[in-house]
């Protein structure tokens, strides 16, 4: 393979057996800066990534079950199980979930670095050490205000109701550049508005030389006497999703960065075992309850930039809420009616309701097992601690938008669907109801291999090292000890950053 | 799609929930959803994870022959009227098990994704994203090339 290349499994007509002196698995947040700042140190990087390549064009078309299934893992259809059982967003494409998400970008709190000071031997992650590596990843994937242009009717909604409310709102940072409000990020951004890393770190990779793999599924990573020496592949064919080629690369460093559910499950496949059993466990995913706004006046909230703000009054209480429009299917998706009363309430109220969530920052934990087949389970188990919480984020969701002239709200609770008056959010705490009876959501998944100094509490070492395969790192938020409450995109790519400038500087310990 | 197709059976059922679950307009032509409806979902399912997917098929088969034993006709689903399909929806949509439950908000979001990602509907409800996006992209070219100018200058 010629360095500098990005190669398709379409493009691909041999297998391969190479060597690299680094192998990053997964283009997304946590492996796409590590592989750029990597391969502009020197070394030869190959990136694999599972999912293919897309570009901006490619998300000009307006066919939601297509990017569904070119964007997202199992077409979106993942879910966490549990009572109830959550559906999660990851993105399996070139830039990972990066390519879907909504750019915003948030540093990691005060609050947690320090937590994760104290309670995880962490004491680097201070905001003062972690300064630069913010600065780093802010100028390169271009964190900016929204500017007026982009705005739309429903995040200014959410804002009027939280202001006669006098909640604080913070206006948004996001990654881009000059965005425009088209409102496809979940599909994809169509203009070149939003910089994730398929826009800036990936091309800044290959120009300095690094190959990436698509379309490229890790099967095994390769141990010996203690340390990695590389990976197993197979190129996937994305129609008939049989294997077409083989890969095999040798590298001495191996950098993991699949996301919160695929890398404890790569790890448990590939034979690895911490010595705390810790792998897979401690599974914590940010639910957002969704709750929406009805409104005489149209809306047209599909046009403009989602969550230009975000209600922060409640985040010391672990609650952040936004508004996030999206395309009629999707949108189905969050009302609780069928049949007539679904379609004439989409054709009726599609124009004249924001679509909002809460997030919450979660205690309750999951865990990911792997199961025949090369299939993996993701449970997880909402405590009554953050059942409460989603019920109260909820009801001051409602609250906001009756605050805004809301005629309706409509709820994400099995006996409990709609309210009419702010008199009427009584209900929610009235109605008997158990952590089943919510329908939630997220699309943050996290803690599945947590940092921390001591082998006998975490997974990874305070730079993403594995405790017991030397030259084996983790780099994604399957990383954090804990929940961070905020978007972890900034967060994943700062460790990230992190991470890289440490393999940089002691490579000389992996290729003795 | 590669030859993919959904089981006989399962089509029969999808394409008898569909106009209960998510009902279209008369004006617009049925066959043509159908057809668009079956293609969709298919091409969905086929992503879905083998066990979820064998899941999915066996209590859409399920759905199908519980009438018979649960008291709610002697006939399969797919062959009821549509008043009693109707009732026996309801007891899947409203069910105390959560099984039951989950099923149902499965099978219904799958076909409530489908229909109304069908761009037939969305000029009735004021849904235009071709155009929305094509304004969009002619405005941030527009923006590029103001800035574009002012630094030449």
């Amino acid at each position: 393979m010629k360095s500098g290349q990005l190669i398709t499994a379409n493009e691909l007509t041999q297998n391969i057996d190479e060597r690299f002196d680094v192998c990053v698995v997964g283009s997304g947040a946590g492996g796409s800066p590590v592989a750029k700042e990597l391969a502009e140190a020197g070394y030869s990087v190959v990136l694999l990534e599972e999912g293919g390549y897309y570009t901006v064009k490619d998300f000009q078309n307006t066919n939601t079950v297509d990017s569904l299934i070119n964007l997202y893992r199992d077409a979106g259809s993942t879910v966490l199980v549990g009572k109830p059982n959550i559906v999660y967003a990851e993105g399996r494409c070139v830039g990972g979930s990066t390519t879907i998400n909504g750019g915003m970008c948030w540093r990691t709190p005060d609050k947690i670095l320090k937590r994760w000071k104290w309670e995880r031997g962490l004491p680097d992650l201070t905001p003062e050490r972690m300064e630069s590596f913010f600065k780093r990843v802010e100028s390169i994937i271009g964190v900016n205000p929204i500017s007026e242009i982009a705005r739309n009717n429903d995040s200014e909604i959410l804002k009027r109701g939280a202001e006669k409310l006098g909640y604080k709102v913070k206006a948004n940072l996001r990654n881009q550049l000059d965005c425009v409000g088209a409102n496809q990020c979940i599909t994809g951004c169509p203009t070149g508005g939003k910089q994730p890393p398929l826009l800036t770190y990936i091309p800044a990779f290959l120009k300095a030389g690094g190959t990436l793999l698509a379309n490229t599924r890790v099967k095994q990573i390769h141990f010996s006497g203690g340390s990695v020496t590389g990976v197993t592949a197979h190129v996937i064919d994305p129609l008939t999703k049989k294997k077409k080629k083989n890969v095999r690369i040798h590298a001495k460093v191996v950098v993991t960065s699949c996301g919160a559910i695929q890398t404890p499950s790569l790890l448990m496949r590939s034979g690895y075992r911490d010595k705390a059993k810790l792998i897979g466990q401690n599974l914590f995913v940010h639910p957002n309850t969704k709750v929406i706004g009805v409104f005489e006046d149209p809306i047209y909230a599909w046009k403009g930039v989602n969550q230009a703000y975000q209600i922060t009054e409640f985040i010391d209480e672990g609650i952040i809420m936004a508004v996030n429009f999206v395309s009629p299917g999707i949108a189905s998706l969050a009302f609780p009616f069928y049949g007539h009363k679904l379609m004439n309430s989409i054709k009726d109220i599609y124009n004249h309701c924001v679509l909002g969530a809460a997030l919450i920052e979660d205690t309750s934990r999951g865990r990911v097992r792997n199961l025949p087949f090369d299939q993996v389970l993701a449970t997880y188990k909402l405590n009554q601690r953050d059942f409460d919480l989603a019920r109260r984020a909820t009801a001051l969701l409602a609250e906001v938008y009756f605050a805004a002239g809301a005629k309706k709200v409509i709820l994400p609770f099995t006996h409990l669907s709609e309210i009419h008056t702010v008199d009427e959010i009584r209900k929610i705490f009235s109605y008997p109801m158990s952590p089943i009876d919510i329908e939630l959501l997220t699309v943050h998944i996290m803690g599945t291999c947590q940092m921390g100094a001591n082998e006998d509490e975490s997974v990874v070492d305070p730079f993403g090292e594995t405790h017991r395969a030397r030259g084996l790192f983790v780099s994604d938020a399957s990383v954090f000890p804990t929940s961070i409450g905020v978007n972890p995109q900034e967060t994943i790519m700062a460790l990230a950053t992190r991470t890289a400038f440490y393999i940089a500087e002691n490579m000389s310990k992996y290729s003795g | 799609m590669d030859g993919k197709k959904l089981p006989d059976q399962i089509k029969k059922i999808v394409l008898a929930l569909s106009p209960e679950l998510a009902p279209i307009p008369a004006d617009i032509d049925q066959a043509t959803h159908e057809e668009f409806v079956i293609h969709e979902i298919t091409k969905l399912i086929y992503e879905i994870p083998l066990f979820f997917r064998w899941g999915l098929f066996a209590s859409l088969w399920l759905f199908n022959v519980l009438p018979v034993f649960s008291g709610y006709g002697f006939k399969r689903f797919i062959s009821q009227p549509a008043d009693k399909k109707n009732v026996y929806i309801r007891s899947w949509a409203d069910s105390r098990h959560a099984f039951k439950r989950d099923v149902f908000k499965a099978v219904k979001g799958i076909i409530a994704l489908v229909t109304l990602s069908h761009s037939v509907l969305w000029k009735e409800m004021g849904y235009e994203p071709q155009s929305h996006l094509e304004e969009r992209i002619n405005l941030r070219q527009k923006i590029i090339n103001e800035k574009r100018t002012i630094n030449n200058s």
